[in-house]
């Protein structure tokens, strides 16, 4: 059993069925990918793995344990980074900072300065202060700072600008490298492809697809000469219904 | 201290004088502790990124509770600071004696219990159950995530509402038919005020837990936990109120009243078989007092039973519910009467007979005093004549009263008839209610120049015979 293992995963909001019966098994060292279209349901996924929405149905696993009864201990071992997570403190960033990492035995602050002091982030504010990208940026700068075993990333792509993108997806590089594993919710498909060794897709609350990059390849049409990208994988497979729907209004 | 700074400055050129300034100052200081004790609820915040710090959600929540408890005690130790400086900086003022006077009040009765209201009486049990809910609400709101958290949270919503009974009727028809069973089952519970107040409690601990869990979201155990702990402290409240009414009808010598109010609030109902029977049987007990009275009159017309008129259709009802009365039961019964101005003169006689024998005549003054408890639709113009000739000094003097707004001829010819049965103690108001009478005549039948002489012949107030046209 892998780290994060979800079986039979439902979420209903009352007569709306958002996940229908979702399983996956994510393994350690490994960078994945959750693609879907918005709606889809990837963030009520995201949120149920982190713990921060209940399933209707199903188990939730995070190193073996489950999140029902997850040990608050072992909450240094996972990094969450999302826009729903804030430091919403009235203090300035950097005692908050001074205060948060002693809860971490293996907090890392020569990377933790390291990132600050590339990205230029001045913490002598208050979180609030600060906009949507560097409040991510910080987040994520903690959770790297962690050393945990395990980042889940909400939707980090659409809130950073280019070269901030490129600079945190290198760091996450490394941190694989290191034998981290990160599971990453995405709509920016073509800069994260190149990183991803396992990808997901969900779509109406269903996973369509769960494979690597060789098995993407098999999906190829035999007269296609170049590999087929993730995106144009992604397009195709959303691309039927879509004309269905269409044909559904033009009638 | 910024309270202080603006009451003391901000306001002080608007103040008239100093004691307009504390007053303003107190002011901003209320409202400062208002803000720093409304607003400053951190759990929410803190619930935002402890996701990723090994910090367990009971110790959130235990840090939350005494986080409140601080507070309390910071505003508290800061307000008996603040009126402790004030004191002794300006003993003299008028307003800070006042406050310093209900502080000793409120010392005496509630720390040295020197006042006789805690020493002596106990508190009913409807009293100690709304101090009961009153303070579970107060715990619910300080103690919540945020002030107004179940509401900040979205907790209880209309969709949500709506949803929820929806899919519960949809997915799970026996708890919605249990839940049915409850609804038309809290009329048969609302008659036990212990489950009431048990229920009201489960009710708020079940908002309370949602609201936490919105914020922290509780793994199903925990859940399970909290709501066993919620359904266990309801039920150990109700024991405790019922406990406590059976305490105070052990332990206190209970009128018959307080005794029949502790058991309507254990749940039995008195008025069970003969309802009306059962009042007339109460309200016939010849020591029963005003408060009583009117609480077991207030019981049993909460009780939707038939209208406790029928009580004077009962053999010997006056006898039994208005003649055989005390004074301190009396005029409250008369209240009970039903249509009083159509009693017969006889039976108003009868009643104003028991006045004079409960209350003998002092003055004219008291004896108004002692009419004014009388319900005022029994006094009928109609009745002046009788009343007028009796012997009884109410009778007499109600009369009077009502001789006001009647043509003043007749007055006159009425007090001239029965001059010689009026009773001593109301020559004084004979003779005031003839001058006013007399002078209304004079001013409108006697010759202009002669006007003036009459008017003050009234305001020396000469003797009566002088100036009515025939002597009496």
């Amino acid at each position: 059993m892998g780290i994060v293992n979800l079986q039979n995963i439902k979420k209903n909001y009352f007569f709306l069925n958002v996940l229908k019966d979702i399983s996956l098994n994510l393994e350690a060292g490994k960078f994945y990918g959750l693609l879907g279209e918005n709606g889809a349901g990837k963030s009520t996924l995201f949120q149920i793995i982190v713990g921060l929405e209940r399933p209707t149905s199903g188990c939730v696993k995070l190193f073996n344990k489950n999140l029902e009864s997850f040990p608050s201990e072992l909450k240094t071992e996972i990094g969450i980074i999302s826009e729903k997570i804030e430091l919403d403190t009235p203090l300035s960033m950097e005692k908050f900072f001074n205060f948060y990492r002693k809860f971490f035995q293996k907090w890392n602050q020569s990377l933790f300065d390291e990132i600050i002091n590339h990205q230029k982030i001045d913490l002598s504010k208050p979180f609030k202060k600060y906009s949507r990208g560097q409040k991510m940026q910080m987040v994520l700068a903690a959770e790297l700072s962690k050393s945990p075993k395990i980042l889940l990333i909400d939707e980090i792509t659409s809130v950073l600008d280019v070269y901030s993108r490129l600079f945190y997806l290198k760091k996450l590089e490394d941190f694989k490298e290191n034998g981290g594993t990160i599971f990453l919710t995405t709509n920016v498909i073509t800069e994260v492809e190149n990183h991803l060794d396992h990808i997901f897709i969900i779509k109406n609350g269903k996973i369509i697809f769960n494979g690597n990059k060789d098995d993407i390849q098999k999906n190829k049409c035999p007269l296609d000469k170049k590999p087929l990208s993730l995106e144009v994988f992604f397009s195709r497979l959303h691309a039927p219904e879509k004309e269905d729907n269409n044909n559904d209004q033009a009638a | 201290m910024s309270a202080i700074a603006i009451g003391y400055v901000l306001f002080a050129p608007i103040s008239e004088n100093l004691t307009e300034q504390i007053y303003f100052m107190n002011w901003a200081i209320y409202i400062s502790m208002y803000g720093v004790f409304f607003y400053h609820y951190p759990l929410k915040n803190i619930s935002k990124w402890s996701v990723n710090a090994p910090i367990s959600k009971e110790g959130l929540i235990s840090f939350n509770i005494i986080f409140q408890f601080f507070k309390i005690f910071v505003t508290l130790g800061l307000l008996s600071l603040v009126l402790t400086v004030e004191f002794h900086l300006f003993k003299d003022n008028f307003y800070i004696d006042k406050l310093n006077d209900n502080i000793l009040v409120f010392k005496d009765i509630f720390i040295s219990k020197k006042e006789s209201i805690i020493k002596t009486k106990f508190l009913p049990s409807d009293y100690f159950l709304a101090f009961f809910i009153g303070a579970s609400f107060i715990g619910a709101f300080l103690f919540n995530v945020a002030p107004y958290g179940t509401f900040q949270q979205r907790i209880i919503t209309w969709d949500n509402t709506k949803n929820s009974v929806l899919y519960l009727f949809k997915n799970h028809p026996i708890l919605s038919s249990l839940f049915i069973f409850f609804i038309f089952s809290l009329k048969w519970i609302v008659q036990s005020r212990p489950i009431l107040g048990g229920l009201f409690f489960f009710l708020l601990s079940l908002l309370v837990i949602k609201t936490y869990d919105s914020i922290l979201l509780f793994s199903r155990r925990f859940q399970f936990f909290l709501v066993s702990l919620a359904v266990s402290t309801s039920i150990l409240s109700s024991v405790f109120l019922w406990q406590y009414s059976l305490l105070i009808q052990k332990g206190f010598p209970l009128t018959e009243t307080e005794k029949i109010k502790e058991e309507v609030f254990l749940g039995k109902n008195i008025f069970e078989e003969d309802p009306i029977g059962k009042l007339h049987s109460l309200l016939s007990n010849p020591e029963i007092c005003k408060d009583d009275i009117n609480s077991l009159v207030r019981l049993y017309r909460k009780m939707d039973l038939p209208e406790d008129k029928k009580l004077f259709e009962k053999k010997d009802a006056m006898k039994n519910l208005i003649f055989n009365k005390k004074e301190c039961g009396f005029f409250t019964s008369l209240k009970l009467i039903p249509k009083i101005e159509s009693l017969s003169v006889d039976k108003k006689l009868k009643i104003l007979n028991k006045v004079l024998e409960l209350l003998p005549p002092g003055s004219s003054a008291t004896g108004v005093e002692t009419l004014n408890k009388i319900p005022p639709k029994f006094f009928n113009k109609k009745d002046i004549g009788i009343l007028l000739s009796t012997k009884n000094f109410y009778a007499q003097l109600s009369a009077m009263l009502l001789m006001k707004d009647i043509p003043e001829q007749l007055v006159l010819d009425l007090l001239r008839f029965n001059i010689k049965k009026i009773s001593p103690l109301l020559k004084g108001r004979l003779r005031d209610l003839v001058i006013e009478k007399s002078c209304i005549i004079f001013t409108g039948s006697v010759e202009n120049f002669l006007e003036k002489k009459v008017i003050s012949y009234c305001r020396k107030g000469r003797s009566v015979s002088s100036i009515l046209p025939r002597p009496l």
